[in-house]
């Protein structure tokens, strides 16, 4: 193997080590959030310490010293309150939220190729605290130096376990049940998890197996003896058979050190195991998960949506052979057209992860905006097992961070100000994910001043957005806020003026087909509701025919589809033609223009009402309505780049492209045309 | 680099060559689907195996000539991540590839062919015109 070789493998291995860190990470916040209700949850405290704990193992094999002597620090002092030598308040929960947040830093920091971090001041001093909070000398004093001694031990404990010299004997004696081989586990396994431990001797004890014709194939007759020299705890032996259950029963007795040379105990009876059935409920509340590249899945992804393609294909030909629907291969395609529809849907919850992800991060955004801005927030999270693509989570992470400092700096009230309107000093922000017609739902709550309409109507006149006078409904002047210009450099704070407006929130929401829209009430607070699809790779919509050819228009774009009579469009300027539709008129463009195809327009017979985000309307023109279904979503930009009018395409059943209209595109340049030819006026 | 082969295939009545590392895969050319605002020389894009890929006539790019050829087959190239199928005249064989043999073009070809084109190898009684792929997908992607 080659050095660039081994150092690819560690590179590998690092970033697995970073993956576990992110989500020892999570669970940690998890645990500590869910801690505050409950501090007297033992199990809290060992998860959480835990989660440190093995950090710390992974940062010491990668040499992250740094890391490792901050995780040590905080390990000792989860020690102290796990011993029930202390006991958890609210002040150490907060101190071990700021630890908590230290430790990530410490860890992006290495992943980003930092190799030092100075851990701040006053959270190693808070740590130290408990630690020394028995010790003799409480002298602010030496408070320094206590430091440098904390740091210059810290990393001793870790070499003590390995050079500990107190080496010590355990018999074991193994016995199993058939259902040990059933679940697909081997006795082998057993014997090198303990030989991981230290030196062991086995003897199989094959007495109790009857002859040949008596042998019953399911059941288990051998009895292992095992003496294991080592310097691990007991914990450690125990560990082992945790993950054994019922099935494997084990006898675990100590050996006296001056018993060495004696032969292994025949017939040991000491402690019997009782605990582990209990200990597993409440200890291992994780499921069983597996790890895989998510490109794997993604590729998994892509090849069912070949399938369903290939589906569509094998349909088109039936209709055209005019198979009946009832008949045999009708029956069984249909059948399968179904499974085809499950298994595109499983493999893509695969690829969703639940939504607490990314709102745990968030935790940290509000603990960090309020202890800025001075204000105190109770943070409530609702919905956090909601799934969603992965895709989409990803660039949610932005959006939501940038609302969420924006609630708390803008929305909730300093808690002088909320006490002298009657509310509770500590201002309350819920965030709450939820499932809803098929897109999923986030709001961000906060019960602080709410948004002043009168207030936004004046900047935005002063920001030239809109001008003095024009008449604006209160949810028009709310969604002011997201045109680009509104929030400047005149409220720049330290939080969430960072020179991004919410015109930036909504335009990586559009990214991921997301809407937001906002209710609000003066002096009770402000609901964001963010709405979602539930994936990207699959779309609804309505496959359409304009000059000959196939194109497909989302269907949460198309909010009516009506005949199109041809006689009823009149001529406004250039180009632009009106069409009646209800009590107003709706501008026209037809689907052959944008194809740069000449036509004379006589075969449109079917106008599409389609919308926008903004619940703007226009009419658009086409040939012919094909078929309502399911689309795979290609992107175009995966070998070419973007093109006007049509962000993605799809893959039809007879397996030509054809391109997905791009709702928001074609607004926007329905809204250029109107200035350019403004422009061309003056 | 020696001892790598080439895909020598034609537009019109010339001969162009490509490394053989590129060649993603070869097929009969088949009629893309258009879509608006394209370059004139972006036939559209087809599907290949679930892919949606552009086609662009090679000819039409490079000025190689100006009314379009017949088009007998399409050459998928890979380059950085993306993959573009590009329309030939025809394919004709695999010669050796030889960096050293390369005769630089003559002064006064166009300019634009000699932004796509390493150079000239002679093989045998034939001129065979040796294609930057880097170049290639440059153009296309404009």
């Amino acid at each position: 193997m080659s050095t660039e070789d081994f150092t690819d493998d560690m590179d590998a291995i690092r970033l697995i080590f970073f993956d576990e860190c992110d989500e020892q990470l999570t669970l940690l916040e998890e645990e500590l959030t869910a801690l505050e209700d409950e501090p007297e949850n033992g199990e809290k405290i060992n998860t959480i310490f835990r989660c440190v704990h093995s950090i710390k193992g992974g940062a010491a094999a990668f040499g992250m010293e740094d890391l490792v002597r901050f995780s040590h620090l905080f390990e000792s002092v989860l020690d102290r309150f796990r011993s029930g030598e202390l006991s958890v308040n609210a002040e150490s929960i907060r101190v071990f939220l700021k630890c908590k947040d230290a430790l990530s830093d410490i860890v992006s920091d290495f992943k980003n190729g930092g190799s030092t971090y100075e851990v701040a001041p006053e959270i190693t001093a808070d740590l130290e605290h408990y630690l020394g909070s028995d010790a003799s000398e409480p002298e602010p004093a030496s408070e320094e130096v206590r430091t440098e001694d904390i740091f210059g031990m810290s990393f001793a404990p870790v070499k003590i376990e390995i050079d500990a010299p107190s080496e010590q004997q355990f018999s074991i004696v193994l016995t199993v049940s058939p259902e040990f081989y059933e679940r697909g586990d081997d006795i082998r396994n057993i014997l090198m998890a303990l030989e991981g431990l230290g030196q062991i001797k086995v003897q199989v004890d094959s007495d109790a197996v009857p002859l040949l014709a008596d042998i019953s194939p399911g059941q288990s007759y051998l009895t292992w003896q095992i003496l294991l020299t080592t310097e691990k705890s007991r914990e450690s032996i125990d560990e082992i058979f945790d993950w054994c259950g019922d099935d494997l029963q084990a006898v675990i007795t100590s050996v006296p050190e001056e018993a060495e040379q004696t032969k292994i105990p025949s017939a040991p009876v000491a402690e019997e195991k009782t605990d582990p059935p209990v200990r597993k409920g409440t200890e291992r509340k994780d499921s069983a998960t597996v790890r895989v590249d998510i490109q794997r899945i993604d590729k998994l992804v892509d090849l069912i949506g070949e399938l369903v393609i290939n589906q569509g294909a094998i349909q088109s030909q039936m209709r055209r052979n005019k198979v009946p629907g009832d008949s045999f291969l009708g029956s069984v395609v249909t059948a399968q057209e179904q499974l085809i529809h499950e298994l595109q849907e499983n493999v893509i919850t695969m690829r969703a992860y639940p939504i607490k992800t990314v709102f745990q991060k968030l935790g940290r955004v509000v603990r960090e905006t309020a202890r800025l801005t001075e204000k105190q927030v109770r943070l409530v999270l609702e919905g956090e097992d909601t799934e969603v693509d992965r895709s989409i989570l990803e660039k949610l992470s932005d959006p939501l961070t940038h609302m969420v400092r924006n609630a708390i700096d803008h929305g909730i009230e300093s808690p002088e100000v909320r006490a002298q309107a009657g509310k509770d000093p500590e201002g309350l922000l819920r965030l709450r994910a939820f499932q809803r017609s098929g897109r999923i739902i986030v709001e961000i709550q906060d019960d602080g001043a709410g948004l002043d309409p009168d207030r936004i109507y004046e900047k935005a006149v002063e920001k030239k957005i809109i001008e003095k006078g024009q008449r604006l409904d209160r949810e028009e002047i709310y969604s002011l806020i997201f045109e680009p210009g509104f929030s400047t450099v005149a409220e720049v704070t330290d939080v969430s003026g960072r020179g991004v407006g919410m015109d930036v929130v909504k335009q990586s929401l559009q990214q991921i087909n997301g809407r937001i829209f906002i209710s609000s009430s003066k002096g009770k607070g402000t609901i964001f509701s963010i709405s979602l699809p539930f994936t990207l790779s699959v779309i609804e919509g309505i496959i359409f025919k304009s000059e000959g050819q196939d194109f497909v228009v989302p269907i949460n774009n198309v909010s009516d589809t009506i005949i199109f009579d041809n006689s009823k469009a009149f001529h406004i300027g250039e180009g632009k033609y009106g069409y009646p539709y209800r009590d107003g008129y709706l501008s026209v463009i037809y689907a052959s223009d944008l194809l740069d195809v000449p036509s004379d327009k006589k075969n449109q017979k079917i106008c599409f009402v389609i919308e926008n985000e903004n619940e703007e309307k226009m009419a658009f023109i086409v040939d012919k309505i094909i078929d309502q279904s399911r689309f795979v979503v290609k992107n175009l930009e995966d070998n070419y780049r973007k093109i006007a009018c049509f962000s993605t395409a799809t893959i039809l059943g007879d397996g030509n492209v054809a391109f997905i209209l791009d709702v928001e595109f074609l607004f926007g340049e329905l809204l250029k045309k109107r200035e350019s030819s403004l422009e061309e006026r003056v | 680099m020696i001892g790598e082969k080439a895909l020598v295939f034609s537009l019109g009545n010339q001969e162009f060559s490509i490394p053989i590392s590129a060649v993603k895969e070869i097929k009969t050319w088949s009629k893309a689907t258009p879509f608006p605002a394209a370059p004139a020389f972006v036939e559209g894009v087809v599907n290949v195996r679930g892919s949606v890929i552009p086609l662009v006539d090679m000819a039409r790019m490079m000025g190689v000539s100006e009314n379009s050829n017949e088009k007998k087959a399409i050459i998928f190239l890979k380059n950085k991540d993306k993959v573009i199928g590009f329309s030939v005249s025809n394919v004709t064989d695999i010669s050796d590839l030889d960096e050293e043999e390369f005769k630089p073009l003559p002064e006064l070809s166009s300019d634009d062919l000699k932004y796509f084109l390493n150079g000239i190898q002679p093989v045998a009684d034939r001129l065979i015109f040796s294609v930057n792929v880097d170049a290639l997908f440059e153009g296309s992607l404009q």
